[in-house]
């Protein structure tokens, strides 16, 4: 009875070869997973350094424009309030943004109609911990 | 007979098991590891560019007229200068734009 019965049809020799295929698949899965995550992150990073230059060259461009407004004394009030430079004394300062959590920082001075820059440096528009989380009031 | 019968049987049952499971797997694998490779490969095509793109942003900053074509492995940077401005560009060997930027210099 016993030997006229179908077994399953499978040895030792074909449970090794299942066992050591799906490990293979498994390390190749896990190997994409690791690659696909590092090509994410070097593309926020990629992104991020295009954000940066885009903001700085609108910032330099700002900067053009009000060095030739005050060459041709044609700087006025609402010139500076439509591109949201302040104006304090011989100073101007303005920000553009280069992503939701930063912002490109800038401040200028005048001397003899000329511009100098003080400060050009990215500072965060957040205020949270390091989590992204708000600090509670 | 009939032993022989079953026997060959399940030897051809676990032929065509092992046969159809190996091939799957083994597609399977081969393409995983390939985008793997591949992935891997343009991530790091991407962060030498960006690296390089940003090395020389800072360097047409600080010392202008500065216009080159440069070729690096998998990517080239191609420098313009239109007046007072830098158009840095990193291109992959399939004309893939990497990274475009404009670079202003201020106070000349």
């Amino acid at each position: 009875m016993k030997k006229n019965s179908i077994n399953s049809g499978l040895g030792i020799s074909t449970l090794l070869m299942i066992f050591t295929v799906l490990c293979l698949t498994i390390f190749a899965t896990l190997s994409y997973l690791q690659a696909n995550y590092n090509y994410n992150q070097t593309m926020k990073i990629v992104e991020s350094t295009q954000n940066y230059y885009d903001a700085d060259y609108k910032a330099v461009c700002l900067y053009r424009e009000l060095q030739d407004k005050i060459d041709a004394d044609t700087l006025t009030d609402k010139w500076l309030d439509e591109n949201n430079i302040e104006q304090s004394d011989n100073t101007y300062t303005y920000d553009v943004q280069i992503s939701d959590t930063l912002k490109l920082s800038i401040e200028l001075e005048v001397n003899d109609s000329k511009l100098t820059i003080i400060t050009w440096k990215e500072v965060s528009i957040i205020d949270g911990n390091y989590d992204y989380q708000p600090f509670v009031d | 007979m009939k032993v022989v019968k079953t026997k060959s049987y399940n030897f051809l049952l676990e032929m065509l098991i092992v046969t159809v499971l190996f091939t799957f797997c083994c597609i399977v694998f081969v393409q995983l590891f390939a985008l793997s490779s591949k992935k891997s490969n343009d991530a790091t095509i991407y962060a030498n560019a960006n690296r390089d793109v940003q090395y020389y942003a800072s360097l047409v900053q600080t010392n202008s007229s500065f216009e080159s074509s440069i070729t690096k492995e998998g990517y080239t940077i191609e420098i313009d200068r239109d007046r007072d401005d830098y158009h840095i560009q990193a291109i992959t060997d399939d004309g893939e734009t990497i990274l475009s930027i404009t670079v202003g210099i201020v106070g000349e």
